[in-house]
């Protein structure tokens, strides 16, 4: 299969201070269509600074990142922004949805950017609402869901305008253990049935367990990768 | 379009905050729309008043009696070309309070010069013919129920020479004031009438209407009107209709400076409170601008979305300010006689919420078209 998320010796540096410090040094990945990705570390290895090059949130300084088929490096931010609105799904550990907005009204944001009507709108939201299970919470504000709810509705306004690829930071991380679970078991679902391609972070290995493969990322470099044994 | 429920919702995420902000632009444009309209309604009747009309009364005071001997000395001023005097007086009518303005004055040459009073000739006919006769204005004869026949009776200042203050007058007809409806007031009598009967100050006149040919020589033939009457005992001071008004405005001290000064404070301060709870909210709603962006919205629309929210207030709190501040002054209106708050001043009143929308909203716009996401969800 093509290989969706293509890195090549990425190199990202903050300024911190007066200090350029380097996070990823010289990271290669990648990650095939229809894969379920985890990529593992120890907190501050720099896994949330490599999801957002894969997201397109923010560009490396050295590198090549190829998403999509496109080098999203060399885009520029309004063109990134569209890039995103297009090929790219995100669930947050805080779920991030707008709490004056209901439900369905959340997972309608990114369609507004589309050229869809009204109708269709509200129709690909039904479905978006349906395959997570939450269809009769649709008129809820989130302060009206639980945690996990509300991380479904996070992962309907993911899917709603049919992503390439779906990352997720550490989805599960803001939850108990059943919830997590089922927040997991939703994912892979989304992964197996409906084929889409999902990149997670996580330093949960029980978390990681729901993946098709496993990378380790520790103080900015990719250290070995497992593939899942036959479940 | 379809972003407008994001906006609302924006607007509305914190009640107290919105209605916070929404009242100081209500007040703010009350004020704009009261004064402004004010203003502009005072210096529109200036503007309308008849410039081609010169008024001579008594230099010392307006009021003090002129000899009706002048009548024939200004009509012979070049430039004059029709003279009306005039004895104007308050009558009480039944109880205190009723009271009827009573102008006695020569009736063919009152309606020649103040051509927007308008009646019937045979009115005129009648109110010549009856020496007791009076033509009624439309509002003052609604007001007491009077119709052509009916005779009413008023307490005047002026004493009879048979002691009384009293006179009666037979209804011929009714006037309308068309460049003022409103104020189709009073009543207008024969001078004679009024002048045999009294006591004192027979043959003197409260004022004398010129009506002259150009309205640019107003100045020159007031002047060759008073030079007439110079080093008499009653010498004369002659005004146009809008010097007239606008020293009685002066009076009130200079309402276009207070109007501006009070009404650009106002805004001055509003700009600052309302960019500052703009500012307040947006930086609230960080990480949500954050995830608009995460989820494909451009820079430039989040800036747009902040702007349209600041904006939409705006108008709003101006439409209800505006709409409050014409309410308020047509409360004022049969005080002063204004007629209503001008389109001009709706406009510019729209024109100014406009401006302080962007003027208060470019810095959170500003914020928003910065804001980088990935820093924004780190909490950064
Ligand atoms: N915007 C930033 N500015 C400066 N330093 C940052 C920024 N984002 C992350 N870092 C630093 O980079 C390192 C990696 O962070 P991150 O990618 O968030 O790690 P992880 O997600 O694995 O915990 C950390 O040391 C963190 O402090
Ligand atoms: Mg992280």
């Amino acid at each position: 299969m093509a290989a969706i998320v293509s890195l090549k010796n990425v190199v990202k540096r903050y300024v911190r201070g007066k200090q350029r410090v380097e996070v990823l040094h010289g990271v290669d990945l990648e990650c095939e269509a229809g894969e379920f990705l985890a990529l593992m570390g120890p907190s501050g290895s720099g896994k949330t600074t490599l999801l957002n090059l894969i997201g397109g949130l923010d560009r490396p300084d050295e590198g090549e990142v190829i998403v999509a088929g496109e080098r999203i490096d060399r885009l520029s931010s309004g063109q990134l922004a569209k890039w995103r609105a297009r090929h790219v799904g995100f669930v947050f550990q805080f779920y991030n949805l707008l709490p004056v907005l209901t439900a369905e009204r959340n997972v309608e944001v990114p369609l507004l950017l589309t050229k869809l009507s009204r109708a269709q709108r509200r129709k690909n939201v039904a479905a978006a609402l349906e395959l997570v299970g939450l269809t009769d919470r649709a008129k809820h504000k989130p302060t009206e869901l639980s945690g996990g709810q509300q991380q479904r509705v996070a992962i309907a306004r993911a899917i709603v305008a049919d992503p390439t690829i779906i990352v997720c930071d550490e989805p599960t991380g803001d939850l108990d253990r059943e919830n997590a679970e089922d927040i997991l078991g939703l994912l892979q679902m989304l992964n197996q049935r409906q084929g889409k391609t999902i990149v997670m972070v996580t330093h949960d290995p029980r978390a990681a367990e729901f993946a098709s493969r496993r990378l380790y990322l520790d103080k900015g470099r990719l250290v070995h990768q497992e593939t899942r044994s036959a479940a | 379009m379809k972003f407008l429920p994001l906006i609302w919702k924006g607007i509305w995420r914190k009640r107290g905050r919105a209605i916070l902000i929404l009242l100081q632009i209500v007040v703010a444009f009350t004020l704009f729309g009261l004064l402004q309209g004010l203003n502009g309604a005072v210096k529109q009747a200036i503007a309308s008043t008849h410039a081609d009309r010169l008024y001579v009364v008594g230099r010392s005071a307006m009021g003090e009696p002129l000899p009706l001997a002048y009548l024939e000395q200004i009509r012979g001023v070049p430039g004059v070309r029709d003279v009306n005097y005039r004895l104007q007086f308050g009558g009480q009518y039944q109880r205190p309070g009723q009271g009827v303005v009573i102008a006695a004055t020569d009736v063919e040459s009152f309606f020649r010069v103040f051509s927007e009073v308008s009646t019937s000739r045979e009115s005129i006919d009648a109110l010549r013919a009856t020496p007791s006769g009076a033509i009624v204005g439309r509002v003052t004869a609604e007001e007491y129920g009077w119709k052509v026949g009916d005779r009413f009776t008023i307490q005047t200042p002026i004493p009879r020479t048979d002691g009384s203050r009293e006179f009666t007058f037979d209804i011929v007809g009714i006037f309308e004031n068309t460049d003022r409806p409103e104020q189709s007031i009073g009543a207008i009598a024969n001078y004679a009438y009024i002048n045999e009967a009294r006591a004192r100050n027979r043959n003197t006149v409260m004022l004398y209407t010129a009506l002259i040919d150009d309205p640019a020589k107003s100045a020159e033939i007031g002047f060759a009107i008073d030079s007439l009457f110079e080093n008499s005992t009653n010498e004369t001071r002659t005004q146009t209709e809008s010097q007239i008004a606008q020293s009685q405005i002066d009076r009130i001290g200079n309402l276009d400076y207070i109007a501006h000064a009070i009404t650009g404070a106002a805004f001055f301060a509003l700009l600052f409170a309302t960019g500052a709870l703009m500012m307040q909210s947006i930086r609230e709603r960080t990480p949500e601008l954050a995830v608009l962006k995460t989820v494909g919205f451009t820079d430039r629309l989040v800036m747009t979305l902040i702007l349209a929210e600041v904006l939409l207030l705006a108008l709003i709190g101006a439409a209800i300010g505006l709409w409050l501040g014409d309410f308020m002054l047509s409360m004022t209106r049969q005080m002063i006689g204004v007629t209503g708050m001008p389109a001009s001043i709706v406009v510019a009143g729209f024109v100014c919420a406009v401006l302080l929308a962007l003027a208060s909203g470019a810095i959170p716009a500003w914020r928003g078209l910065r804001l980088q996401v990935a820093q924004a969800l780190s909490g950064r």
